[in-house]
């Protein structure tokens, strides 16, 4: 049961995920200057969050400051 | 609809969906925009967030993930090694590209096919995980039914 709950909750957030991937797939012009400054700033915040840090440094400083 | 049904029918969707993301290039352009820019802006945003998806799924569901579809930690942690200096190279190429003068462009596609990659990887991996979900409650149900419903 615990198993079919984690698939659920998995394939659940999956499509939570979804409609940030359609919002590009659908653009039809280039970005502004804001959206752009907006998608670099949401890239860079991304990219420091504990989701993105590998294993090596996880081991390296476990836990880290919050950005 | 039972269970293993509603899973199945959720994981197809899910998969052609993460899929149909790979296409990039599917809206109508506005008039006099530029193709190349718009497709490589595309798949910058397209990747990043497919990417980050990722990372938090397999993160949040590391435990899950590594008994149903071996291979996927290590798939995750290449996105976390290569992911961010991807999406910055592209970023600075496009910077480049709009900055140029017409004729002076420079070629956009080595960081696009490295972001493309990457993306491929992606999608590759999701859509096992989501196969490999359905299997594994397919299996459960099965065995529930010859235990009888006990």
């Amino acid at each position: 049961m615990q198993i079919v709950l984690g698939v659920l909750a998995l394939i659940e957030q999956l499509i939570a995920a979804y409609p940030r991937i359609k919002a590009a797939f659908v653009q039809d012009s280039a970005l502004t200057d804001q959206q752009r400054a907006d998608l670099t700033a949401a890239e860079e915040r991304a990219f420091v969050t504990p989701a993105w840090r590998t294993d090596a440094q996880r081991a390296a400083d476990p836990a880290p400051p919050a950005p | 609809m039972t269970a293993e049904a509603q899973m199945k029918k959720t994981a197809r969707t899910l998969v052609v969906l993460l899929l149909c993301s790979s296409l990039a290039a599917c809206a109508a352009l506005k008039a006099g925009e530029d193709p190349v820019l718009v497709r490589a802006e595309q798949t910058e945003q397209t990747a990043f967030a497919t990417m980050d998806t990722f990372v938090n799924l397999e993160r949040d569901n590391e435990a899950l993930l590594r008994t149903l579809v071996p291979g996927i930690h290590a798939a995750a942690e290449a996105v976390r090694l290569k992911g961010p200096a991807a999406i910055r190279d592209l970023r600075d190429v496009i910077a480049t590209y709009k900055a140029a003068k017409a004729g002076a462009k420079p070629d956009l596609s080595t960081a696009l096919a490295v972001v493309e990659q990457i993306l491929r990887d992606v999608q590759s991996w999701i859509a096992k995980a989501a196969d490999a979900g359905v299997k594994k409650v397919a299996e459960i149900e099965t065995a529930y039914e010859i235990m009888g419903g006990v």
